[in-house]
């Protein structure tokens, strides 16, 4: 489904080059639960944003279905990841003017612009039966809770029925229920046949993926049952 | 939900830097619609400043004339009575009558009960060669005034010219050097000088006066006249041709002409007067040109200024929102937007601060020139051009979107994986 090849990632620091990546290959294929932990910086989230077409490798590829992602136009680009990529992040990324039920129809807009979209409508009206968020539908992210807010986030990337969603340390900020509840939510989404790439600190988190992968010093690790950053 | 909900909602939340980016907009486009309203108020007051000087001058230069008229009228006119058969061309190309007439004639006259004129003086004039000095000039032989009988006494306007005395112009004295007092030969004859008259500009220049007795002499015409000048004839009472009907009546074989000369004063005096007019309104009109020019100039340094404050104002309040939304752009980029969806935002806000505020400007503009009109009591459309209006209105959005645009720039142009990574 995704395929990364030899993909190489540099920053310049203050100092000196970072190369974050290094001739990186990865697989993702459709309905794998995958979980990459790794050191704050060792470039979890560049290689998340590198996987789902937010940031141009230095080299290397990224194919979807064996199509350099890179390669379309970024009108094309924008819309493939509307359409197929989903994204929760740690920062809860809301818009603080629209209301819970508007900050998930806003992920409808790149397709319907000019008319509202019913199917977008009813969609929303289900997820936020889902997610438990009915009541709180024409609230302000401001009088959110913090697991509420990520509910509403984690909404908003199911919208466009996503093939595969990425997850930037989804459980980071929330207390152990709702990180509890946010898991089932994963797990719920690769039952139904998506695709999850989650990036976290938390062993427990990643301990629920069906393929866990360590980064360090740029390469990826498999890694089995027993962490290879036991710190972490 | 509609990219326009997103951008409305926005608009509210941030109503703040809205409302000032609105306010920059409207006093841009006010400002523009006023200066030019205060133009065309000052263009209006002009006019009607100059049309009512215009008519005043009008009036003033038909009441100036009109009491010239008069002043020239009671100043009398000058007739010069001449034999009927003296041929005018004659007169006017030799300076003197060739003709000549009895002097009992200025008697006859003198004795009349004409009633038109004031006062008489017989005349002999002759172009001579004055042979002491080698020169042409023009000889006139006159006794001072003669007295009509009836008429009441007033004082002569011409003193009697005694034998033996000679006046002369200002070009004789002059060019001989003499003076009152002084003896000078004319014709082999001596005279004194009795008065020298100062330059007049005219063939009186030229002349000089002895008395009419030796002048007879001289010339070879004892009894002989060939003018006699009436002098003031008062039209106040009588007009010219009443006067040449009466003189020819009582000397039927004279002819009488109007000494030019007062006829020109008169009607130089009157041209003058309307010059003088025209001059005033003239003087009206570049004062009132020349402050225009003061206040376009200074219109022309101020409205520049305040619309390039408010368009840097509002190229400022779009960076500050752009910054304020950074994240947003790149929450709204990773779910979906498109870099040009993300810069659409940007525009139709901008395009919606401009069409609101520039409708608020010129209706602020608007009611500025009702205020002014109503206080200058000049109608408010005089000041309005309709398509000025429609030409702020238009480009104030415009200029709105480039700003907005352009401070938007450096934020949208940023990458939004660092956005999203950054946070």
């Amino acid at each position: 489904m995704l395929l990364l090849e030899n993909v190489t990632k540099t920053f310049i620091g203050p100092t000196k080059r970072i190369e974050v990546l290094r001739n990186l290959s990865f697989e993702i294929k459709a309905n794998d639960f995958i979980s990459i932990r790794g050191e704050s910086g060792c470039g979890k989230s560049t290689l998340m944003l590198l996987a789902s077409g937010l940031m141009r490798p230095d080299s290397g590829t990224v194919a979807l279905n064996g199509k350099d992602l890179y390669g379309f136009s970024d009108k094309d680009l924008t819309s493939i990841r509307s359409a197929e990529i989903g994204f929760v992040f740690q920062e809860l990324l809301l818009l603080p003017y629209l209301t819970v039920r508007e900050n998930i129809l806003a992920a409808s807009i790149p397709d319907k612009t000019s008319k509202p979209n019913r199917d977008a409508e009813t969609e929303t009206d289900r997820l936020l039966d889902r997610f438990a968020m009915s009541k709180r539908s024409g609230h302000y992210p401001s009088k959110l809770s913090t697991g509420e807010k990520q509910r509403v986030a984690f909404a908003r990337a199911l919208l466009n029925g996503p093939k595969v969603l990425f997850a930037d340390e989804p459980t980071g900020n929330l207390d152990p229920d709702n990180a509890v509840k946010i898991c089932g939510y994963f797990d719920e989404f690769v039952k139904d046949g998506g695709t999850v790439v989650l990036v976290t600190h938390d062993k427990n988190v990643a301990a629920r993926a069906t393929k866990r992968f360590a980064l360090s010093d740029g390469k990826l690790i498999n890694v089995k049952d027993n962490g290879i950053f036991p710190s972490s | 939900m509609t990219l326009f909900s997103i951008v409305r909602k926005e608009f509210f939340y941030r109503s703040h830097i809205t409302i000032v980016a609105i306010a920059a907009v409207a006093i841009a486009v006010a400002a523009l619609i006023a200066t030019a309203g205060l133009l065309r108020l000052f263009d209006a007051s002009t006019e009607s400043i100059i049309s009512k000087k215009e008519k005043e001058v009008a009036d003033q230069t038909e009441q100036l004339q009109e009491e010239y008229r008069k002043i020239g009228t009671s100043m009398g006119f000058n007739i010069l009575v001449l034999p009927k058969d003296q041929d005018l061309a004659d007169l006017y190309a030799n300076d003197f009558a060739t003709k000549t007439m009895p002097d009992w004639y200025i008697d006859t006259l003198a004795h009349s009960k004409i009633a038109t004129i004031q006062h008489l003086l017989p005349l002999l004039q002759q172009k001579v060669v004055w042979p002491e000095q080698k020169r042409t000039v023009l000889a006139v032989g006159t006794m001072g005034e003669v007295k009509i009988a009836s008429a009441e006494t007033k004082k002569p306007m011409r003193d009697n010219v005694a034998s033996g005395t000679i006046y002369l112009g200002y070009e004789l004295h002059n060019s001989i050097g003499c003076k009152k007092g002084s003896f000078v030969k004319f014709m082999g004859r001596q005279f004194t000088v009795a008065g020298c008259y100062p330059m007049k500009g005219t063939k009186d220049d030229i002349t000089l006066w002895i008395n009419l007795k030796q002048a007879q002499e001289m010339f070879g015409k004892k009894g002989l006249l060939n003018g006699i000048l009436a002098l003031e004839c008062q039209c106040a009472m009588a007009k010219p041709d009443q006067v040449r009907a009466e003189i020819g009546a009582i000397l039927p074989n004279t002819q009488i002409v109007e000494f030019a000369s007062q006829a020109l004063t008169r009607a130089e005096t009157r041209s003058k007067a309307a010059d003088y007019a025209k001059a005033a309104l003239l003087s009206e009109k570049t004062s009132r040109a020349s402050l225009r020019h003061e206040k376009e100039k200074y219109f022309f340094l101020v409205l520049p200024l305040l619309i390039g404050t408010c368009v840097v104002f509002i190229g400022v309040l779009s960076y500050v929102n752009a910054r304020q939304r950074r994240t947003e752009f790149g929450i709204l980029r990773a779910i979906g937007f498109s870099a040009g969806r993300v810069a659409a935002l940007v525009n139709v806000r901008s395009l919606l601060i401009g069409v609101i505020g520039s409708i608020a400007g010129a209706v602020c503009g608007f009611c500025a020139l009702i205020v002014l009109a109503m206080r200058t009591r000049v109608g408010v459309w005089s000041l309005v051009d309709i398509a000025e209006v429609v030409f702020a209105i238009v480009l104030a959005p415009v200029c709105t979107m480039v700003c907005g645009w352009l401070g938007a720039m450096p934020v949208l142009g940023e990458d939004p994986a660092e956005i999203v990574k950054g946070e």
